[in-house]
């Protein structure tokens, strides 16, 4: 210890410790804006490029050892998706039926479905964080205008997240887990927040004004009063029945999504751009979704 | 004196082991906990490293990290890698005793890196973990990290004996 008793490194610990701590501190206060708003930007603009190319040697390794430990049980799962799937044909077949007969009530009413006319973009998932934070990056942003606040789900349609931050060439996402804005959801008829439990797999469900209880398996959707995300978005179920105590009803619920296996995402323009939605009185789906790639951008103006 | 070639070694092995960590490292989790290759990249140059260069070196790859992959608060690694630097130049000598030595030591490094981390940012409002899930990874990316180090051994005798003779940049 002898010869650390004349050297410059505790004062220039304690320099550095004040520094970052003064740095923490106004990026809190600053809430995402202002100077060191822009050095994160830039420096993810710097990084993506890299983190594209990493991905893409990754990736393939990843998938090819996943294979291989996954080959064992790939009849049993074989087998299992099969009658998951006459299961899903019959379901379908159904709700082609139902749809059928909404597509007639609506013209009958003169409504359209505003989630139709949505902008998607897909997104392959390039980065993302350590252990403690789940942050993922994506390869598209401001080029494909993917912006701050859209909602970002899963290729089966389930609530990833939202868009925390975008730049030419790539976006950060802060799913659902890790967001601390929670999120306002609906579970059969009744509203309450969803709060993640950081670090957690699972979230928590309040319900404010509960009328009745909730149980295992209920679905827990986006819900019409959210600012954030379209209405009807499946976010999870809950894996914990619960009553309410007083008025007040708290739950846990899984989110359907699986961050950690996510590969590729689906971006969307919400809200939609008001001016241009008032402009045009017959909006057309500019859907870009490609079957081929994963990664495709919206060419077309929502107006 | 500043060794260009040396500076630029460990410039680009910094930003290396952050492009490991996030794309690599994003994809290989076990129970949805990955090692912490930053930490164990700054363990291993604050094993050759003077005090002053390693702890420069953590906050810069610290502030890195908080700008590129990370929602949290500018600062938070920054904080928490020069604190690891801080601790491991002042224990490396602890390492001399061999690969169990040197894996048993990055762990307990990346331990007070993790709950750094956690207790640093459960300060200022980042994180909200339970005792359970916070627990879980002081036990687990600590454990990663020191398995890791046991592979590197070949890779950590060569740095030990090296800095037997000249320590740092």
């Amino acid at each position: 210890m002898r010869e650390f008793r004349d050297d410059r490194s505790v004062p220039l610990f304690v320099t550095l410790m004040v520094i970052a701590f003064v740095l923490m501190t106004i990026d809190v206060r600053s809430s995402g804006e202002g100077a060191l708003d822009t050095v994160r930007s830039g420096a993810s603009r710097l990084i993506s490029p890299a983190q594209t190319v990493g991905t893409a040697i990754v990736d393939p390794i990843v998938r090819l050892v996943e294979n291989m430990s996954d080959i064992g049980g790939l009849r049993n799962e074989n087998a299992a998706l099969r009658a998951e799937l006459a299961r899903a044909q019959a379901d379908l077949a159904a709700i082609e039926q139902d749809r059928a007969r909404l597509e007639a009530l609506e013209e009958m009413l003169g409504l359209e479905l505003a989630a139709e006319e949505l902008v998607r973009t897909n997104a392959n998932v390039i980065g993302r964080s350590d252990s403690i934070d789940e942050l993922l990056t994506i390869d598209r942003g401001e080029e494909s205008g993917i912006l701050p606040g859209h909602p970002v789900l899963d290729q089966n349609g389930y609530v990833v997240g939202r868009v925390l931050d975008s730049w030419t060439g790539g976006a950060q996402v802060v799913p659902l887990t890790r967001d601390v804005e929670g999120i306002t959801v609906t579970v059969g008829d009744q509203f309450g927040t969803l709060q993640p439990v950081i670090g957690s797999s699972e979230m928590v469900l309040s319900v404010l004004e509960s009328a009745r209880a909730v149980e295992v398996g209920d679905q827990v959707v986006t819900s019409q009063l959210s600012l954030a995300f379209p209405r009807g978005l499946p976010v999870g179920e809950i894996v914990e029945a619960s009553r309410p105590q007083g008025q007040t009803l708290t739950a846990t619920v899984r989110p359907f999504t699986d961050t950690n296996r996510l590969e590729a995402v689906v971006v969307i323009a919400w809200p939609p751009d008001p001016a241009a939605a008032a402009a045009d009185d017959a909006p057309e789906t500019t859907d870009t979704t490609s079957e081929t790639t994963p990664a495709t951008t919206n060419d077309e103006d929502e107006g | 004196m500043i060794d260009v070639r040396r500076t630029l070694l460990t410039v680009a092995g910094m930003l290396g082991a952050l492009l490991v960590q996030t794309t690599l490292f994003g994809r290989v989790r076990i129970g949805g906990i990955a090692p912490d290759i930053v930490i164990l990249a700054v363990i291993f140059f604050s094993l050759r490293a003077r005090a002053e260069t390693a702890m420069l070196a953590a906050f810069s790859i610290g502030f890195v990290f908080d700008a590129v992959a990370s929602s949290g608060a500018l600062g938070l690694r920054a904080i928490a890698y020069t604190t690891v630097a801080f601790v491991a130049v002042r224990t490396r000598d602890r390492a001399d005793l061999g690969p169990l030595a040197v894996a048993f030591w990055a762990g307990m490094m990346t331990l007070v890196g993790i709950a750094t981390v956690l207790l640093v940012g459960t300060l200022f409002g980042q994180f909200s973990m339970g005792f359970g899930q916070a627990g879980r990874r002081l036990l687990l990316v600590p454990l990663f990290n020191a398995a890791i180090a046991v592979m590197l051994a070949p890779f950590t005798t060569r740095l030990l004996d090296g800095r037997r003779g000249a320590i740092g940049l």
